[in-house]
């Protein structure tokens, strides 16, 4: 047990890149694996692109929680920054728990309707959309634990390399 | 009714008050949801989730991750000794260079969007280290990425001609001038801002034969890249969307094969970079979505329309106020909704003023396609800005000298419709 | 609500210049006419408010809004309605109305209800579907193998799969530059939605293979129109069953039109395609849906007689 707390401590921690990372390979993979059968195979794979969207959603919405680990969600502080200590404390206050109640709304809405996605089939695969919905819903609700894990003081950074260096 | 208009001014309240962007578009929107009351909460929900459902927006991921490995296996960085060896003795050469590479992209790929994560990734931070300010760089990047909306393919043409019935071969020959001419005025702007700020030639005079020679063989396997995509998509072997994810696996071999200096060790973080950089942007365009129903729903597109024709019917005037409202709405949204919103109003009023949709196409599209570098709300800027981490208040103040110009162009494609129509009226024959 | 105005939106995915817009335009014109403007209907056209299966999703969420559909969507619903998009059903318009009128229809009508639907308008023409070409396709053996565009949708998957031919989902709007590059050797469509999309560009062959005889639907939110009161709801209904038969006059009409026109574009048509050959190679198409009641196409098919 000892040994496994560590890694699933990591992986809690890490839990949106990986998910949005094997979402990007499934990405790559199925629009990679349509053209391939275009050209190999007796049937074009038709869930192919069907599928890379799924992923798509995940991987933007996984990726969006992640975002907020980093702070990477640009804002625009051009007019707080120039008002009092006092009044900036209130006005991010004031976002804070905006944008808290803004995750429980989506938590909430958006598993109401994943449950009504469930008799509602994609076009190809015949999957139930709630496979689209779910994971937002939930990637909402982990993001309140990350704004409330950031609130709190836990700090993630980026890769050093990442300002730094260059693609 | 003001309270129409209450989701649009609670969005600019938002992004005063520091809310971060995505977020205030989409609690904007949702404020809509909640005052109207005719459509259910759930489906601000839907509006949010199946932006992500657009086939072309995979572009993104693809060449944001195709940039950062062909960093990571050195394959940018050989490509940039071959364009240093032969433009680096120009001044500002790095920023002239990514206008002419994305005019020669723009015949490759058919989003700018995905042009400008590529073009902000791939010679953004090189800019950075020859000291070019980020802003600039991330207005360069972004600015040069409209000319692929004008050079065919153009997925905005394509929707464009779809709408409003008009032919898709005249509509791809049409943009190529425009496109040229724009490309045109931002290497302008540049040469005339490098030349103020002193963003220096790499070195002052040509590099000489030999060393362009042994620059030009190092990078053939690079250069192969985009021969690899060109003949794919002449050959019709993959479309354009396709084409990003096969250029990521072929960019992986050429890395790991032809170089040996891409490890697979390396993949995790640039995906992760990838997933991070490309969420970011979609998750503002998921909001723009939202708000976009918004706007579609109270018809507020439209009432603007309508006003503006009640101001005159004199062709050039209308379609030049038009372009002034387009401007000031393309501030707040973002290109193809609008283009997809906005296309089937404007049509009508134009055939019955005697403008041909042609002309009217290229107006439409290049002025959309500026929106995405015009804050608050542009998808283009969101994407250079982020790789390059830069405020949008120094964003804006940057790309002013280049909106100018291409505000410049704008008129003079209004103005004389020659510009445009010549070349699809010399392949096509005149249009009915 | 009686003397309060009731303002309905009415969204589709189609351009403006379309029967469907049109027969939509007929039916807000006449619906205020007889209802002294007490009704409004404002027209959406072109995926303004969204795709065709999201508009839908919003009508069974309770939005108030009208869509321009079809069986093969509402399918996803109540899944047996899917029969009627399936390739080769009926021939005509009139053998269709056959199908409206049966007592089979009728009970799928109670079920869409029970699902959030009502349909003020079932028996709106969409068209005959067509495939253009480089090469002439006058039986099966001519499209064996080729690689035709489909949308993203099980029926057309599995019908062209019968025909032999190598379905590929491309969007709508990526089919010209599909065909232009050869990703795709043929697509298919109506006779006024190939205009429309000017493929005529880029093939020069249409078959008028008839795989699908196409109509539409228009549902609103059930729920909703319940609420209406006594003499809207049957002002809708009717004036909607009248533009069903505006739409399908426009519709064919047209196509007589848009043949002149695709000639005048160089067009070459095939008119002698073997029909009851694609007929028999596409009826295992019938079955290949799990969730249908059995021996549905039988039971439609004995609604004609
Ligand atoms: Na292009
Ligand atoms: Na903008």
């Amino acid at each position: 047990m000892e040994d496994n707390t560590p890694v699933l401590k990591w992986v809690l921690d890490q839990l949106e890149e990986l998910v949005a990372c094997i979402a990007l390979a499934v990405v790559v993979l199925s629009v990679s694996w349509g053209v391939i059968t275009r050209y190999i195979t007796a049937q074009p794979a038709a869930w192919a692109s069907e599928l890379a969207t799924l992923a798509f959603a995940w991987l933007v919405f996984f990726g969006a929680s992640a975002c907020i680990k980093y702070r990477l969600h640009p804002s625009i502080d051009m007019l707080v920054r120039r008002l009092p200590v006092s009044l900036q404390t209130t006005v991010r206050l004031f976002n804070h728990a905006l944008l808290l109640a803004f995750f429980v709304f989506m938590t909430w809405f958006g598993t109401r309707f994943a449950i009504d996605a469930l008799d509602n089939p994609s076009p190809v695969l015949r999957w139930p959309l709630a496979w689209l919905y779910g994971p937002v819903a939930f990637c909402f609700a982990l993001m309140i634990v990350r704004y409330c894990q950031m609130l709190s003081g836990k700090v993630w950074h980026v890769d050093a390399e990442r300002e730094t260096q260059v693609i | 009714m003001l309270v129409d208009w209450l989701p649009g001014i609670l969005m600019l309240v938002l992004f005063a008050l520091e809310v971060p962007i995505a977020f205030a578009i989409a609690i904007a929107a949702l404020s809509f949801f909640l005052i109207d009351g005719s459509v259910p909460l759930n489906i601000f929900v839907q509006k949010m989730v199946t932006a992500t459902d657009s086939y072309p927006l995979l572009a993104i991921p693809f060449f944001v991750l195709a940039g950062g490995i062909m960093n990571k296996a050195g394959i940018t960085a050989r490509l940039l000794v071959l364009a240093d060896a032969l433009v680096g003795h120009l001044t500002g050469a790095l920023a002239q260079m990514c206008t002419v590479l994305a005019t020669l992209l723009g015949g490759l790929t058919a989003s700018s969007s995905a042009d400008a994560a590529m073009l902000a990734k791939i010679l953004g931070p090189e800019m950075v280290r020859a000291n070019y300010s980020p802003a600039f760089a991330a207005v360069i990047t972004s600015c040069a990425a409209i000319i692929t909306a004008l050079i065919p393919p153009s997925i905005g043409l394509i929707i464009y001609g779809y709408i409003s019935d008009t032919s898709i071969g005249r509509l791809f020959v049409g943009g190529i001038v425009p496109g040229l001419l724009l490309a045109g005025a931002l290497m302008t702007v540049t040469a005339v801002i490098a030349k103020k700020r002193g963003y220096l030639p790499r070195r002052r005079e040509f590099a000489g034969a030999p060393a362009l020679g042994r620059a030009f063989v190092d990078a053939l396997w690079a250069l192969s890249i985009p021969v690899f995509i060109v003949v794919g998509i002449r050959y019709g072997i993959f479309t354009p969307t396709e084409a990003g994810a096969i250029t990521v696996l072929y960019t992986i071999l050429v890395g790991r094969f032809a170089y040996r200096s891409l490890y697979f060790a390396d993949l995790p973080r640039v995906m992760k970079e990838t997933v991070l950089d490309t969420s970011s942007v979609m998750i503002m365009i998921c909001a723009a979505s939202a708000f976009g129903f918004y706007l579609a729903w109270e018809r507020i597109p439209p009432q603007m329309a309508n006003w503006l024709v009640s101001l005159t019917t004199n062709p050039i005037l209308l379609l030049l106020l038009i372009n002034a409202l387009l401007i000031v709405l393309g501030t707040a949204i973002e290109g193809t909704s609008a283009l997809i919103i906005l296309t089937p109003i404007f049509v009508p009023i134009l055939a019955k003023l005697g403008i041909d949709p042609v002309h009217f196409g290229i107006v439409l599209v290049t002025n959309l396609t500026i929106a995405g570098v015009t804050p608050p709300v542009g998808q283009m800027m969101f994407i250079s800005s982020q790789v390059l981490r830069v405020p949008m208040e120094d964003y804006t103040i940057e790309v002013l000298p280049f909106l100018a110009a291409m505000c410049l162009v704008l008129v003079a494609l209004t103005l004389f419709p020659q510009i445009t129509l010549f070349l699809p009226d010399l392949v096509y024959g005149r249009g009915p | 609500a009686t003397a309060q105005e009731i303002r309905i939106r009415f969204a589709h995915s189609l351009s403006a210049t379309e029967p469907a817009h049109l027969a939509a335009e007929f039916f807000a014109k006449n619906v205020a006419a007889r209802t002294n403007n007490r009704v409004q209907i404002q027209l959406f056209p072109g995926e303004q408010l969204g795709p065709g299966k999201e508009v839908n999703e919003m009508i069974r969420q309770g939005a108030n809004v009208m869509n321009i559909t079809d069986p093969g969507y509402l399918s996803d619903f109540v899944p047996d309605i899917g029969v009627l998009n399936g390739p080769y059903l009926v021939k005509t318009p009139q053998e269709y109305e056959k199908i409206l009128a049966s007592d089979w229809y009728k009970d799928v009508e109670r079920r869409l209800e029970r699902s959030g639907f009502k349909l003020i308008m079932a028996n709106g023409f969409f068209g005959y579907r067509h495939l253009i070409a480089d090469k002439p396709v006058r039986k099966p053996e001519d499209i064996a193998g080729m690689t035709v565009r489909a949308p993203p949708n099980t029926m057309w998957i599995e019908t062209f799969k019968s025909m032999g031919a190598r379905p590929t989902t491309v969007q709508w709007s990526e089919v010209y530059s599909a065909l232009q590059q050869n990703v795709v050797q043929a697509a298919e469509a109506p006779l006024g939605s190939l205009w429309g999309s000017k493929l005529h560009e880029t093939r020069k062959v249409i078959s008028l293979t008839r795989h699908f005889t196409a109509f539409t639907n228009w549902p609103i939110n059930a729920k909703y129109f319940a609420t209406l009161p006594a003499d809207v709801q049957q002002i809708l209904i009717e004036e909607g069953k009248k533009a069903g038969a505006e739409m399908t006059r426009l519709t064919l009409e047209l196509e007589k039109d848009y043949i002149q026109k695709f000639k005048t574009a160089g067009i070459t048509f095939v008119e002698d395609v073997d029909l009851d050959a694609f007929q028999k190679v596409t009826t295992p198409v019938y079955s290949a849906f799990p969730k249908w009641t059995p021996k549905l196409q039988e039971t439609v098919l004995g609604t004609l007689k």
